[in-house]
Order: structure tokens, then C-alpha cells, then sequence
């Protein structure tokens, strides 16, 4: 991964018109920007669409880049934003009514039966990744855009903050319901530790 | 502290935002809670299998660089308060002047008033003939130093006839000559379109929510929308050309950018404020009359898709 100072030399480059720069850029991001856009949508072909769309776009609004980020930030969330815009649209091809997430609707304690997660052979580790990511599809459009930033594009707290123009705080604990309800998910839909009695499930799964 | 409590430190913990005291607080209340400890390996497994990169098909930079090439080179742009103030100034003075503003359309999916879709602001008066000398004043208009709204705002209300209005790339081009020339500072357009008095027949609230779209709070980033805009307003410049501004409204600001362009701000309106002063309308609206104005038609389904 390029530093700040790096990101920056490329990007003046290309501002001085050496397209081909750009490359360097895209080689640099494209597994982070195309797991960001995976991750948010839930399958390789839009992914694919989407990530190739995030990149023309950074292209393009590259003179509006200010430097007071780092560009691999900017472009993460420039990404979710994308796939944002996407899976509204797509919702709105569905006629399903738009949700809008309802941050409070997790429950007050999580309580996680015992070696749920942690599984110890490589098929279980496997199925948790497979679980995962079928359960970030449930997930509010919220949640899921702060936890892949922070799991997937790595940005700090104070970078999410900037990015997504909100307190420091409310990223604090954004996250923290984030990966609370994901849980939360894993163990009602049960694909998570199915030879648990249910009895324990139910009260996991609250 | 309390398990909940405990566990947001768990979530911050892994994500490397406690210091160390703060982390050897929670490794302690760990050892002795099986509960939280438990959370603690649940959002550590969830957090590796998500962060997990994945293989990107091949030929994805092939295919990106393909596409860069046919665009144009990414140029640095011009000051772009500087040639903001410019428009903004010449804006206010259309929406002040008021001659045209029957050309001044607000579509308005979700609200429509009479006319299948639309806000008209005002029915306009005869135009005046004199245009050739209004596109002279345009150019003149936007040279910066002579573009200050308040100077246009007060000589331009005798005037009657005087549309300043030049298309992006007219009023870029009248700005850019002179970079080194310090920016008009937006806010200027203000007192413009507050205090002066406004020969026009608009309704004045409708006007100033209009003309608070133009006043930059904040430069915004162009990415930060890129769906179809809540409302576009389109104005007719005095070249013949057309300015779309594209709005967005946002829980608590309005998002503005004009289109085509990366120019966007945050305006000083509240969509509160925007949505109290126009007219309420009957009920969801029919899709405009094409005849009407062309532009609008692709942005009229988004307010009810929103």
C-alpha cells in the first residue's frame, strides 16, 4: 500500500497528464475497493461493475482530491457511496419499500453461546467467512458501510469520522452495534453453531 | 463499569483505538467474565472473516486503464470559490432582477402545483428585446473585481433587462483570465438578495430560497451524490445555453452541484426551510409535459423513488 506522500507524487503526476500513472493507483486499491464493494453488495458481478465505476470516477474527480485525507479513503468512501446508490436503486427495481435502518432495533445485550465462534477446523472457518458475508446482506445500509470501512478499508476511527462526517462517538459505537447485530444475525438465521440446543440459540439470538 | 460498557471497549479494542491502560483495563475484566470474553471471540472471528481480501478477476486494471484512456486528462481546476463567486453573483442578479424568471423552473416531483410537476415562479412579463446588450453585461459582469453581487445588485435593478447570466463555461472563461485576483467572497451575494428592493412579481420567499442555494456554506465533494438529484433547477444563461444546478436535500442541509461539473457546496438553506416555502401541492405528481422543459424529465421519478 502507498503512503499519504506517495499517493500524493502519483496523483500529481497524473494531474500533469500521465494517464498511465493512474495504473499505479488501481494496482495499489483494487483488492481493497473491490472486497468494499463485494462485501456491500453481495456478489462478484456488480461488485466487479461497481468497482470499475469507483475507479473512473476517482479518475475523474481527481483535481477536486484535496490531499487533506488520504486518496485511499477518499476512494473507499467514494466506493460505499456507489454501492449505496446502487442497492437503492436496486431496491427500487424490487418495489420492496425502502427500509431505513433503525439503529435502536438491536437488543440491549448480547449473549453469545459458548464456542460459537470458534471454530476450529478449516471448514469452520470457512463457513463463519460464508456465514459473514451472507449475514452483512442483512445488515442496515449504515452499519454495513462503517464496518467494511473500518474492517475492510482499514481506516481509523478519526478517517471513518471525516469520511462520513460524523462525531467521533457515533463511530465509536456505530461500530459497536454493527458487529453486535451481526452477531446477532449469525446466530438466529443458525448458520453459525447449528448442533447448539435451540433453546440456547433463542436466547443468543435475542 | 458495566458488561455493555465492556464491550464497546471490546469492539474499540480490536480496532486498535484504546490505549494501553484502557486495554489492560479490558483484558483484566476479560479473565474473569466468560460473557464478554465470549463476545470478545465473537467479534474477533467476524472481524477476521470479513477483512479477509478477496481475488479480483482478471484483467480489472486492463479494463479500468482502457476506460481511463478514452477520458479526458484530469486536469487541475480552476479556483473554484472564484469562479463560484462569479455565478453566484450573476445568479442573484437574475433572480433579483427578475425579467426572465419565467424561464426559472423548479420541478418538484413530489409537490407538483398546477403544472404537471412544476413550481413556475412566475409568469414572465414580455421579454425585453434588448438581449444583444444583455449578453454584453454578462461578460462584463462576471469579470472578477467588477463581479461583486452587491454592485450588480444595486446597478441592475434599474436596469430591468439585465440577465447576467453566462453558462459554465462562459462564466469560467470570463473568470479565468485573472486567477491572482482574490475571490469574491460568496456570502457577498447576501445583502444582495436580502436588502434590495425587488422589482420583480415572484413571490420574494420562494426567491430567497432560490437564491440560499447559491450561498456556499461549505464546498462539498462532487462524489458525495451521484444519484439522480431530489430537484434540479435550470436557468436559462443569456448565451443560450443552460445552468442545471442539481439539488439534493440531506436531513439537515442542502447539497447543490451544478451539473455536468464537480462544482458542488453545501448551501446556507435548510431543506426545511426550502420545502416550507414552496407551495404545497395537491398530490403526487403526474411526469411533466416534455414541452415543457426537456431537462427536468429525467428527475422527476426520483423524489418519489427517494
Amino acid at each position: 500500500m502507498l503512503t499519504h506522500d506517495e499517493e500524493m507524487q502519483v496523483i500529481e503526476q497524473i494531474l500533469a497528464g500521465d494517464k498511465d500513472a493512474f495504473e499505479i493507483l488501481v494496482e495499489d486499491q483494487k483488492k481493497v475497493v473491490f472486497t468494499l464493494a463485494l462485501r456491500m453488495l453481495g456478489n462478484e458481478e456488480d461488485a466487479y461493475d461497481i468497482s470499475q465505476e469507483a475507479f473512473l470516477k476517482a479518475y475523474t474527480n481527481l483535481p477536486g482530491f484535496r490531499g487533506d485525507c488520504k486518496f485511499s479513503s477518499w476512494l473507499y468512501k467514494l466506493t460505499t457511496n456507489l454501492c449505496l446508490d446502487f442497492i437503492r436503486k436496486r431496491n427500487r427495481h424490487k418495489t420492496v419499500p425502502l427500509v431505513y435502518e433503525d439503529e435502536d432495533g438491536d437488543s440491549e445485550y448480547l449473549e453469545i453461546p459458548d464456542e460459537t465462534f470458534s471454530p476450529e477446523t478449516q471448514t469452520e472457518q470457512k463457513q463463519l467467512r460464508e456465514s459473514v458475508r451472507s449475514g452483512l446482506d442483512q445488515l442496515p445500509e449504515q452499519q454495513r458501510e462503517i464496518l467494511v470501512l473500518r474492517e475492510i478499508g482499514g481506516l481509523r476511527y478519526d478517517e471513518i469520522s471525516q469520511q462520513l462526517n460524523i462525531e467521533e462517538g457515533t463511530v465509536k459505537s456505530r461500530i459497536f452495534r454493527a458487529r453486535k447485530k451481526l452477531c446477532e444475525i449469525l446466530l438466529k438465521d443458525g448458520n453459525i453453531s447449528s448442533e447448539l440446543p435451540s433453546k440456547q440459540m433463542e436466547r443468543g439470538g435475542r | 463499569m458495566k458488561c455493555d460498557e465492556i464491550r464497546e471497549k471490546i469492539s474499540c479494542m480490536l480496532d486498535n483505538e484504546l490505549n494501553a491502560e484502557e486495554s489492560a483495563l479490558i483484558e483484566e475484566h476479560l479473565a474473569s467474565c466468560p460473557e464478554c470474553m465470549r463476545v470478545f471471540e465473537a467479534f474477533t472471528a467476524v472481524s477476521l472473516a470479513m477483512g479477509e481480501l478477496e481475488d479480483v478477476p482478471d484483467g480489472f486494471t486492463k479494463s479500468v486503464m482502457r476506460k481511463v484512456r478514452k477520458l479526458t486528462p484530469a486536469k487541475k481546476r480552476k479556483p473554484r470559490i472564484l469562479y463560484f463567486a462569479g455565478l453566484a453573483a450573476c445568479l442573484a442578479v437574475v433572480l433579483l432582477t427578475g425579467n426572465r424568471l419565467g424561464h426559472l423552473e423548479l420541478p418538484n416531483a413530489g409537490r407538483s402545483s398546477d403544472t404537471a410537476g412544476y413550481v413556475r415562479l412566475k409568469t414572465p412579463e414580455p421579454a425585453v428585446n434588448d438581449s444583444a446588450i444583455t449578453a454584453d453585461t454578462a461578460v462584463e459582469g462576471s469579470t472578477p473585481g467588477e463581479s461583486e453581487a452587491g454592485d450588480n445588485g444595486t446597478v441592475l435593478p434599474d436596469e430591468q433587462d439585465g440577465i447576467m447570466l453566462a453558462t459554465e463555461d462562459a462564466a469560467t472563461a470570463a473568470v479565468t483570465p485573472t486567477p491572482a485576483v482574490t475571490p469574491t467572497p460568496v456570502p457577498t451575494a447576501t445583502p444582495a438578495v436580502t436588502a434590495t428592493p425587488v422589482p420583480t412579481t415572484a413571490p420574494l420567499p420562494e426567491l430567497t430560497a432560490l437564491s440560499d442555494l447559491l450561498i456556499v456554506t461549505e464546498t462539498a465533494d462532487a462524489a458525495l451524490h451521484t444519484d439522480e438529484p431530489d430537484y434540479t433547477v435550470t436557468v436559462p444563461a443569456a448565451d443560450g445555453g443552460k445552468i442545471h444546478l442539481m439539488i439534493w436535500l440531506e436531513d439537515a442541509r442542502i447539497y447543490c452541484k451544478i451539473a455536468g461539473t464537480d462544482t458542488a457546496w453545501y448551501t446556507i438553506g435548510s431543506p426545511a426551510k426550502l420545502m416550507e416555502l414552496l407551495p404545497a401541492a395537491p398530490e403526487p405528481s403526474v411526469a411533466p409535459s416534455p414541452a415543457v422543459t426537456p431537462v427536468v424529465s429525467d428527475t422527476t421519478a426520483l423524489a418519489n423513488a427517494a
